[in-house]
């Protein structure tokens, strides 16, 4: 995440021209890794150039240089943004309050699921670039989006441990390899968005069979089996 | 002829698929496809256009051999009781990591440099897809009709589910090779969620 910002001269000193615009240099990077997701998205990553980012960003290419060394940095970037808005959702749905019974772990997981769903319908380009398309790019990417599976999931298993303890959760459940199981879950509505075929109903029936399946596997709540 | 043009096609197929699989599809060239099969450029582009092109049919290739690995002797309509499709699920897991252990590359290739090459691919491998959640829904769907799943099972998107874990659980892969006793753990960690859910029973 971390890449210093223009900094300027460190040495306090008389300023000349425009004074200073507080957060103008944050705002100006968000604004550029927006139109860079814009552009990476649309266009593809190979094919896009920094003088596309520039354009869609209203700007000239050398501002983009100043903020970004290179397509690739900025890529780089358009990473940390995705990838914090799907942690974002996970977040936001799991951990205002602990689940304290399996009916509340049931709609916490629903609310991820639906989170998650609902960013995969709205930018299914942007996933298949961060998901797909990055980690062909180079091997440092990749390991980089395989370490963030690996953090996505270490979040999960600190969730699930708490269910084992609390006993609502099988107590031979293996939560570190599970939290994997769990994040193939956004695959089918991955798919779906790329189908180009969800309608809301559509959506919200994904969800509930979704989350019944990993609540209680294909065998259902019954016990019978 | 025919038989000797599919014969041929064939060869260059799988040379294809080799090469794309070792060497990468961006870094890798119709010379290098070549040189695998010995035969000449020309023969080379006798059948296909371009290195892009030959890739629809390495896809192809891929995916068979893919699904006929892994589905084996398991097949939909033979689990008789829950047990035993449990069973099935866990062979063809086991299948699926040994035959990706055997060619490091594939999953790459498969699933991260094909779908980044352009749209149509995309389309493509959608489709494929598609279809392999057909017959992930095909295993449920007899156990519904032999009642050992439930009745009000949604087999479609249930097996969308399966599927998505055994796509899924070759991503550690992609780290470097999965051994035991983790790939064990692995195994039958998505064994139990497929089947068994995370909720504790009464």
């Amino acid at each position: 995440m971390e890449s210093a910002p223009p900094t300027g001269s460190a040495k306090p000193r008389a300023r000349r021209g425009r004074p200073p615009e507080p957060g103008l240099a944050q705002r100006r990077r968000l604004q550029l890794i927006e139109s860079a997701c814009a552009v990476f998205t649309e266009r593809g990553y190979e094919v896009a150039s920094i003088s596309d980012v520039a354009k869609h960003a209203g700007v000239g290419q050398g501002t983009v240089y100043r903020y970004f060394e290179s397509k690739r940095t900025l890529l780089d970037h358009v990473l940390d943004h995705s990838v914090e808005r799907m942690l974002e959702a996970v977040r936001s749905g799991a951990t205002r309050t602990r689940a304290e019974s399996l009916d509340e772990f049931i709609e916490q997981v629903r609310s991820i699921a639906e989170r998650l769903f609902t960013l995969t319908q709205e930018e299914p380009e942007l996933l298949k670039l961060v998901l797909v398309e990055a980690s062909a790019i180079d091997d440092e990417l990749k390991a980089r989006l395989l370490g963030l599976e690996n953090t996505l999931s270490a979040m999960m298993a600190s969730y699930l441990n708490h269910g084992v303890r609390a006993g609502w959760l099988r107590a031979d459940l293996d939560t570190e390899m599970v939290a994997h199981g769990m994040n193939a879950m956004i695959v089918p509505g991955f798919l779906l968005a790329l189908h180009g075929q969800a309608t809301p109903e559509r959506r919200a029936r994904y969800v509930d069979v979704l989350v019944s399946f990993v609540v209680y596997g294909v065998r259902g709540p019954g016990t019978a089996g | 002829m025919t038989d000797r043009i599919a014969t041929r096609k064939r060869e260059l197929v799988e040379a294809a698929y080799k090469v794309f699989c070792t060497k990468g599809y961006r870094t890798a060239g119709v010379a290098d496809i070549v040189r695998e099969t010995g035969v000449s450029h020309g023969t080379f582009y006798n059948y296909y256009d371009s290195k892009r092109h030959i890739l629809d049919d390495v896809l192809d290739y891929a995916v068979e051999s893919i699904i006929d690995g892994v589905v084996g002797e398991d097949q939909p309509h033979e689990a008789t009781s829950f047990d035993e499709l449990t069973d099935q699920f866990r062979a063809m897991l086991d299948r699926l990591l040994t035959l990706v252990e055997g060619k490091p590359g594939l999953v790459q290739f498969t699933m991260l440099d094909t779908p980044a090459i352009d749209d149509e691919l995309v389309q493509r491998l959608l489709t494929l897809i598609s279809s392999f959640a057909v017959l992930a829904t095909a295993y449920l769907d007899n156990g519904v009709r032999r009642g050992f799943l439930p009745a009000d099972l949604d087999v479609g998107i249930a097996g969308e589910g399966l599927l998505s874990l055994m796509m899924y659980s070759v991503v550690p892969t992609l780290r470097g090779p999965i051994l035991e006793p983790e790939r064990t753990r692995h195994i039958e960690a998505l064994v139990g969620l497929a089947f068994n859910g995370m909720a504790a029973r009464a």
